[in-house]
């Protein structure tokens, strides 16, 4: 039996050669088929989004899509996949809200326009609108679980970058029925979202940190986990995107954002930012792509906002980011300790500019 | 006379909705709503224009490199760079396996399902009538390579990332070329999952899509609409990029190839929700702001026009004007063109890939930028034409102007009252069972509606019906 013991293991082990489900796949049909009822039903409704999410789970090497759908959901609405339309597909959300209650999962993916309902009409009853803002909360209710993947979702990302023309906001700042499980990224990893699902099918909800993210890929800093870490120790930083050596000093936002790219990598493991020589920009981090992650060429702590805008994210983000830049200037003041800094070394990192306004002060809300 | 909506139309990118007026059995009137709007003309203003290449990808993500690659080059176009030839020619791989990525999944997991019955395990399940013509075991060899397609589009994906770092939305694409190396072990990865995919164009992908033409012949007649055919011109090639292996170009209907004018764009608003000046306006010169009651807007969609005249765009635009498939205009010759594109693209991606100089340079990086600039970007990305326009001063971004191929693909009215391409091509449409319109969604899935991009119906009249059943 798969135990959740072993479960997490496969999850961080992933990195090593194979991903993910090929070790998990086995154990998990056979669990599956176990549970009662059977591969749960899945609605993934999308608000403010590019649809870039599910694409990316699309992508998923091991499991393929083909063998997530035949093994571990029954993925019942999806505007991209699903092959009903019209008053056929919009029935699929009502028979299962009413036939699988507090059994089927909740998947988001894009942001809520709660400052601009008419941004997204995800279908129509009897001629009238469905807006994503009535949608989503009202199937949240009756959902198991709720899952928000990609920054969107998560926390607004993209869809909500300033001047955030349709007041997004994150489906946990809007669904209070449920816990959400975070799972940002732009796009989510798809073994971020695969894992984060099969963990809430067989042992229920993930642990989760402060911005609801599964530890179990969100714990550590992509800075943390770098290949240049080592680089940026011996004071080796490069000049420009492409260059060698660490990227800092051309962006990287790797010390304010967590997941674990750097030993996961992406598309199959092929590949991921910083190893194609550029910073990372933290689609992952709670205030991408504003707060302390942009401009995405600026060196950490040199935050330039627009004129005119007061506040740039959740209030809460803009103090764990500025005290994690803090502690890069603790960093890199130990490094200086340990004479581990070489002739290259960099003045250490100002935390970002504290943006005026205090919790209150969001915009557009 | 009878009025019929299909909302939503799945299988799109983005939320989308046709009203469709059917009489004697045929669409008389058609009206196309794009349903989502986020608003990234907004978001870039005051920001650095190096994050104009990361962040307008994140319109789409189908498309992610198009907007990657014509965002760099207004930039590039605006502060005088120029990238190195590796640089092109790692653009053009990923901008082609991209492009693969996304034909492919467009003709398995969006259209195909209009011709064939579900297999087992289809999202959604199956619906509940169809109008499926093709010998059984033709379709259940189509239902396996379906269920392939899933694996093998993601492959496609990979080929991006290898260069790119990561699709969709890839990090390596900056404006002044990539930031990825050329290097020996990049090369053959990259080369042995184009043999793949290439493999799966030529012997599932090519004979799946003639087996339909073949059974639904009728639609080489149903869609054709305008017949205005434009391309901005895809992947640079030649000395300093200045060749095209589609060339730029416009086609009248009926009419000889034009050179293309970038100063004949023009783009309104008149059915669109939004304010602001109604006449046509060169895209740098429109300043609209959302205004979603806006009693004669039906669509977050803009109306781009080319001297004032509807185009549209796409693989069979680009194979047309390139003489590579010059058949008709129709559902059937669009989904014919992009299949052979796919073929098309990935032979040409076998020569670039032999033209690499490993160790060579591959980017020209300037920063800070020139304070003030002004440029434009423009090519063709897998639904049709695509345009970047930026201004920047004090080193920020003062105006950003996007037009996408869905835009002019899948437009409401203009301030003339002429119809968009799409809802132009609705036209004539039979239609058997107006409480199951396949036909008309065939003819809509044809142009590959991508409203992420779209939208860079519906009036806001009454109550929500979220909680009376259906």
């Amino acid at each position: 039996m798969l135990t959740r013991r072993k479960f997490l293991k496969l999850c961080v082990q992933t990195t090593v050669a194979a991903s993910l489900s090929q070790l998990l796949l086995p154990d998990l049909a056979r669990a599956l088929r176990l549970l009662p009822g059977g591969k749960p039903a899945v609605l993934w409704i999308e608000g403010t989004s590019c649809t870039g999410n599910t694409v990316s789970l699309d992508n998923s090497a091991d499991p393929a899509l083909r063998e997530v759908l035949e093994e571990i959901i029954d993925l019942r609405y999806s505007q991209l996949l699903m092959w009903p339309q019209n008053n056929e597909a919009v029935q699929i959300l009502y028979d299962t809200r009413e036939k699988q209650r507090d059994n089927f999962i909740l998947v988001v993916e894009g942001g809520i326009p709660l400052g601009m309902p008419e941004a997204v009409i995800i279908g129509a009853n009897d001629g009238l609108p469905l807006y994503a803002t009535e949608v989503i909360p009202w199937l949240a209710e009756a959902a198991r679980a709720v899952v928000a993947v990609g920054n969107c979702a998560a926390f607004g990302g993209p869809a909500k970058t300033i001047p955030n023309p349709t007041g997004t906001k994150g489906v946990w700042e809007v669904v209070t029925s449920k816990p959400v499980i975070n799972v940002p990224g732009c796009p989510a990893h798809p073994d971020w979202m695969v894992g984060t699902l099969v963990h809430l099918l067989l042992y229920g909800l993930p642990e989760t940190d402060e911005f609801r993210r599964p530890r179990l890929f969100f714990s550590k800093l992509v800075h943390d986990l770098c290949p240049r870490r080592f680089a940026f120790f011996d004071g080796k930083f490069a000049q420009a995107p492409g260059g060698e050596g660490c990227l800092l000093k051309v962006g990287c936002k790797g010390p304010i954002t967590h997941a674990d790219c750097p030993t996961r990598k992406f598309n199959d493991g092929v590949n991921w930012c910083i190893n194609a020589g550029n910073p990372c920009i933290g689609c992952a981090a709670p205030d991408f792509p504003d707060g302390g992650t942009a401009p995405f060429f600026a060196r950490l702590g040199d935050v330039h906002l627009p004129a005119g805008i007061r506040s740039t994210a959740v209030s809460v983000t803009k103090a764990v980011g500025a005290a994690t830049a803090l502690g890069i200037g603790g960093h890199l003041a130990a490094g200086f300790a340990r004479r581990r800094l070489g002739k290259n070394r960099l003045a250490p990192v100002s935390a970002p500019q504290e943006t005026s306004g205090g919790k209150d002060a969001q915009d557009h809300d | 006379m009878r009025k019929i909506t299909i909302n939503p139309l799945t299988r799109t990118h983005g939320y989308f909705s046709v009203e469709l007026e059917i009489r004697d059995g045929r669409v008389s009137e058609a009206r196309a709503s794009g349903l989502l709007f986020r608003g990234f003309e907004q978001m870039l203003q005051g920001r650095a224009p190096h994050d104009a290449v990361y962040l307008t990808q994140r319109i789409c993500g189908i498309c992610s490199s198009a907007h990657a690659i014509t965002g760099a080059q207004a930039l590039e176009d605006a502060f005088r760079i120029e990238v190195p030839h590796n640089g092109l020619l790692l653009r053009n791989l990923m901008y082609g396996a991209d492009t693969l990525q996304n034909h492919l999944r467009f003709l398995y997991l969006l259209v195909i399902p209009d011709y064939i019955s579900a297999p087992p395990g289809a999202p959604g399940g199956a619906p509940r009538r169809g109008d499926y013509r093709l010998p059984k075991p033709v379709q259940s060899r189509i239902q396996q390579h379906y269920l392939e397609a899933l694996e093998t589009s993601g492959m496609a994906h990979k080929a991006v990332a290898v260069f790119g770092g990561k699709a969709p939305h890839l990090q390596a694409i900056v404006a002044g070329g990539v930031t990825e190396k050329v290097a020996a072990d990049k090369v053959v990865r990259f080369q042995s999952l184009l043999s793949h995919l290439d493999k799966f164009i030529r012997d599932k992908l090519l004979p799946d899509v003639e087996d339909i033409s073949r059974c639904y012949a009728d639609y080489f007649a149903v869609g054709t609409g305008y017949g205005n055919l434009l391309s901005f011109g895809q992947y640079r090639v030649g000395a300093k990029g200045a060749g095209r292996v589609f060339p730029a170009g416009a086609v009248r209907f009926g009419q000889k190839q034009e050179a293309l004018q970038a100063g004949l764009i023009t783009r309104e608003i008149s059915h669109s929700w939004y304010h602001g000046r109604e006449e046509p306006l060169a895209p740098l010169q429109e300043h609209s702001q959302p205004a979603p009651n806006k009693q004669a807007g039906y669509s977050w969609i803009q109306a781009p026009r080319y001297e004032e005249l509807p185009f549209e765009g796409g693989p069979l635009a680009r194979l047309w004007l390139a003489g590579i498939y010059r058949n008709g205009i129709s559902v059937m010759d669009r989904l014919m063109a992009r299949a052979l594109e796919a073929k098309e693209i990935a032979v040409r991606m076998n020569d670039w890939l032999r033209q690499l100089v490993p160790g060579g340079p591959t980017i020209n990086w300037l920063d800070p930028l020139p304070a003030s600039g002004e440029g434009s970007g423009m090519s063709d990305s897998m639904r049709g034409p695509l345009a970047h326009w930026l201004q920047s001063e004090n080193g920020r971004i003062s105006v950003y102007r996007i037009v996408t191929p869905s835009a002019w693909n899948l437009s409401p009215r203009d301030g003339q009252g002429r119809r968009g391409p799409l809802e132009e091509a609705l036209i004539g449409t039979p239609v058997a069972d107006p409480d199951n319109p396949v036909e008309a969604g065939r003819v809509i899935r044809s142009f590959d509606p991508c409203i992420s991009c779209a939208v860079h119906v519906l009036q806001r009249d009454g109550a929500s019906r979220l909680w009376r059943q259906i």
